[in-house]
């Protein structure tokens, strides 16, 4: 990969801390570039949201963020009115003596109508980067919503008139798979699957982000962390948790990794009490399996 | 006699071969469009093509769509590739001498055989596979069991596009009305007290009633072709409800909706064959009570649907059975019964373990044919009227 856009995005993720695959690399370009919205799956704390952030800085733009959850609707994306500032507006000027026309051609002028982030992505003075986070979590219906939005990039605002877009914005979508997303919408955007990271690059990642870190015992969490991740376990811990543990474990300068270390502080990673429990259950064998991995890396 | 000739002459120029690669994919069922292969041309113009790799980076950002697509992808563009230069110079051959230049192949590997049928053009198996959709409604309601291996791949495709347009209906019934509209009693009620200037709006809350679902499936030997069967069904529905989680078992419990979510229902149907214990015998209540203590509180409220699939061979003690039953009824919406003999006008539910779940199940229906399976959605759709309207 020689060539110097690609590149450019190459050592803008670097530059955010953002340790980076070819993939990934290829696809945020080619959305850049194709005009097309990116969607990004995977499992939680691999990272995707941050990609978002780095486009929006490498295209020296604002990031915009819609966060989705489940009944998230038309009105709460796009703008509502103020109500009470119209409301307030129409009381000051009732002496005013302004005919009805002219009172609501002001109430219903851009000062009182809130943006929400939509409305906002579309109305921005320079193409920004607009994150849809978490999509799965919004009902199907505001998915279709979405759809129409996404290839028309307009809005229509009854007492207003029609808004178009001054420039059509970087779209980033994210999905943790928490519902099957629609056809359509997949149809409409590059694709990016990002995994939790291999040995090599989860080594990367806590070495450039946990500075003060011992290098073997940054390896040897690592280690430890790929064999958890094999584990069946009801939530897998992604690269915040590892970072989370290599941070606490490197504050209380330990060298390396201790069974009963891992035991104590094993509610660092794990978040579900099962997965506590299995896990202190067969922690002798990781810690093993850890051991015959690190000799061998 | 029908040849696609112009997939068989070389090609030369790098769209060309893009194109056939984006035909070929779909034709291996990758959902790739028109607006597709032009974002793949397109994507030539801008691509930086210093490195080997950038070529197949690039496409892969743009004619995946899905995880199973990627997975899928991967599998399938070097055997493209490498085939298509074996094309190539078959073609020169077959020029000379078509029947010779196959036999000279000797018998290709199965997954191998189609693409290359349809890379030198030959009339694939799938023309034939297409025309045959029209005497299927014979085959739906025959019970799955009495099908040959060749039909049941048949009945496999079938269900799906029967599961995929009742999904789509029965997500449409829980549209939601009324949103955002105003309510407008409580908003002059409770501006009353502002001295009757409407200042706060109230809206009217729209409900949401979508249930979840949970799925369990018996996998033990008699089982076990059924249950794929309604892996396959219940698997259009995901986007249906709020959350579903599929589980199968026989002598212990496995949770594959992780799987089924990941990567697709065909690496899960692969992953239950690896699964230890897979159609051995049947432990029911122990399973299902195995499901309670890990699961139930996680899973199961008043929301959730419980669709069991068995046949009620209990090969072990009924207490558990009874016991865990009657937990699941009282904290689910519903518990649904799917078993396959029940299709039999003939068969009693007698069986030991039927006997025991029965006072505990508020529908009881068979699931051993295309139809009772498109029967099941009503089921769905009624549970969830009775008890929220």
């Amino acid at each position: 990969m020689k060539n110097t856009e690609l590149n450019k995005i190459a050592s803008m993720l670097a530059s955010q801390g953002y340790i980076t695959e070819a993939s990934i690399v290829m696809s945020t370009f080619l959305a850049m570039k194709l005009g097309k919205p990116l969607l990004i799956e995977g499992p939680a704390g691999v990272g995707k949201t941050e990609i978002a952030k780095v486009m929006a800085s490498a295209l020296e733009t604002d990031l915009i963020r819609l966060q989705c959850y489940e009944g998230l609707d038309a009105t709460h994306a796009l703008y509502e009115w103020n109500y009470q500032r119209q409301l307030l507006h129409i009381k000051l000027e009732e002496e005013s003596g302004k005919s009805v026309a002219e009172k609501e051609a002001t109430i219903f002028s851009e000062d009182f109508l809130l943006k929400r982030p939509l409305l906002q992505a579309i109305t921005h003075p320079k193409a920004p980067v607009l994150l849809i986070d978490e999509v799965d979590r919004s009902d199907v219906e505001f998915e279709s919503f979405l759809l129409e939005i996404l290839s028309d990039w307009q809005v229509t605002i009854p007492e207003m008139g029609t808004i178009k877009a001054n420039h059509i914005p970087h779209v980033v979508v994210t999905s943790n798979r928490v519902r099957e997303l629609s056809e359509a919408l997949r149809r409409r955007c590059l694709y990016l699957w990002i995994d939790y990271p291999d040995y090599t690059k989860e080594l990367a990642i806590v070495m450039g982000k946990v500075p003060n870190i011992n290098k073997r015992l940054a390896e040897e969490i690592c280690h430890f962390m790929q064999e958890l991740r094999q584990q069946k376990l009801e939530k897998t811990p992604g690269i915040a948790e590892t970072l989370d543990w290599a941070t606490a474990l490197a504050e209380l300068h330990f060298a390396h990794l201790e069974k009963d270390m891992i035991e104590q502080t094993l509610g660092v990673v794990l978040k579900d009490w099962q997965d506590i429990r299995q896990t202190s259950m067969s922690l002798s064998e990781l810690y093993e399996r850890m051991g015959v991995r690190s000799k061998i890396g | 006699m029908q040849r696609v000739d112009d997939l068989i002459t070389r090609k030369t120029s790098l769209p060309e071969n893009i194109i056939t690669l984006c035909r070929f994919l779909r034709s291996r069922g990758m959902p790739i469009g028109p607006q597709d292969e032009a974002d793949a041309l397109n994507a030539l113009c801008v691509m930086p093509f210093d490195a080997p790799e950038n070529l197949r980076l690039t496409l892969r950002a743009i004619l995946v769509k899905s995880r199973p697509d990627m997975l899928r992808f991967d599998e399938l563009y070097g055997v493209f590739w490498s085939e298509l230069e074996k094309a190539q110079d078959a073609k020169i051959v077959q020029d000379e001498s078509e029947s010779a230049a196959q036999k000279e192949e000797g018998p290709p590997k199965p997954s191998l055989k189609s693409l290359q049928n349809w890379l030198y053009g030959n009339r694939t198996e799938e023309t034939e596979e297409v025309a045959a959709y029209s005497p299927a409604e014979v085959l739906t309601k025959r019970d799955f069991s009495t099908f040959s291996e060749d039909e049941l791949q048949e009945v496999m495709k079938i269900i799906a596009v029967i599961a995929r347009s009742l999904a789509n209906r029965y997500s449409r019934r829980y549209k939601k009305r009324n949103s955002g509209q105003l309510d407008i009693k409580r908003t002059i009620r409770s501006n009353l007290r502002r001295g009757g200037d409407i200042l706060d709006l109230l809206h009217r809350k729209r409900k949401i009633h979508r249930f979840k679902l949970v799925v369990l499936c018996d996998v033990s030997k008699s089982m076990d072709l059924y249950s794929k069967f309604m892996i396959q069904f219940m698997y259009a529905f995901q986007a249906s409800f709020r959350r579903m989680e599929t589980f199968v078992f026989s002598t212990g419990l496995h949770r594959i909706s992780d799987v089924l979510q990941t990567d697709g229902l065909r690496e899960a149907l692969n992953a239950l064959e690896r699964i230890p214990g897979w159609s051995g015998g049947t432990r029911i209540g122990e399973s299902l009570q195995e499901f309670n203590e890990t699961y139930g509180a996680r899973f199961i409220d008043d929301r959730t649907i419980v669709l069991i699939l068995s046949d009620g061979w209990e090969t072990g003690d009924m207490q558990p059975l009874s016991s865990s039953m009657e937990y699941l009824q009282k904290k689910a919406a519903r518990i649904i019964w799917l078993n396959p003999l029940a299709g039999n006008p003939e068969y009693q539910p007698t069986v030991q373990g039927m006997a025991a779940a029965m006072p505990y199940i508020d529908v009881y229906a068979p699931a051993h044919s295309v139809d009772s399976l498109r029967q099941l959605v009503h089921h769905l759709a009624r549970s969830g009227k009775r008890r929220f309207s």
